[in-house]
């Protein structure tokens, strides 16, 4: 299973990155060159999301049926979608630098991107904190489901409410307004397809392993 | 030399994040199938 791995890098490695650096520069930018930070970090906001609201659904089937392995698919969902909101904050950050001028601006969308970080993160924390395997599968999934709401008004209201968009140094509206040239929007696409195919395969694997030690648990 | 790090920087950390969690879901797996397996043998002697 170690070539699964060397697998997934190659891929990811040689076609993403590849065509990421041949895309022209992007004009209307302080950096025009170094705007191709945002075709890893936006396919990284759209995998954090699908992972969100996959995360929501599972939570609920976990809440409805109450079997184990569905707590097991939520965990790993939602542990992808942990990896890629930690890499939304970080690729934010040296856009930041490159864009604005320092790597933390307390830009809102910035900070609003952190308390949903926050309030992510303490779905794992509530996990760690309870022993009994079906409260700690019941809580989390109740605590996850009411998470959903202000994450959700974190990430899509709060962001375009006139007053905040505003004072925002963040482009909210580059791809609906048609602001991107063609090639960024082809490597931005190259990249998203690549991030949920490897984000599927990565999901799949976790829950093999999960399931394989929910087995090995149930032996007599 | 900016210019390139910059560049370099968030392929490299979604690769990295992408390799851990790859690696780590590896050794889970692995994990599991081996003691599986030595349940195994030791039911079936």
């Amino acid at each position: 299973m170690k070539r699964f791995s060397l697998v997934l890098l190659l891929l990811l490695g040689i076609i993403g990155t590849a065509y990421s650096f041949l895309v022209s520069d992007a004009a209307g930018f302080q950096a025009p060159g170094l705007a191709r930070i945002f075709l890893w970090h936006w396919p990284c906001t759209i995998a954090y999301s699908v992972m969100l609201f996959f995360g929501a659904y599972l939570c609920i089937q976990s809440l409805r049926t109450r079997q184990a392995h569905w707590d097991l698919r939520t965990t790993a969902a939602l542990e992808l979608g942990a990896v890629f909101g930690i890499m939304v904050l970080a690729t934010g950050i040296l856009f930041s630098e490159v864009e604005w001028g320092a790597f933390w601006s307390w830009d809102p969308r910035q900070t609003s991107f952190l308390m949903v970080m926050l309030i992510y993160m303490a779905y794992f924390v509530l996990r760690l904190a309870i022993p009994d395997p079906q409260v700690r599968a019941a809580s989390s999934a109740v605590y996850f489901l009411l998470s959903v709401i202000p994450q959700l008004f974190l990430i899509f209201v709060f962001p375009r409410l006139p007053q905040i968009a505003q004072q925002s140094l963040h482009p909210s509206q580059t791809i609906v307004m048609g602001l991107l040239s063609n090639d960024y929007k082809t490597a931005a696409c190259l990249t998203l397809t690549l991030l949920l195919w490897l984000t599927g395969l990565l999901y799949r694997q976790r829950v093999r392993a999960s399931m394989l030690n929910l087995s090995l648990e149930d032996l007599p | 030399m900016n210019h390139a790090l910059f560049s370099m920087a968030p392929p490299l950390l979604i690769w990295f994040g992408i390799w851990w969690y790859a690696y780590r879901t590896d050794r889970t797996l692995s994990t599991a199938e081996k003691a599986l397996g030595e349940i195994l043998d030791e039911k079936s002697r």
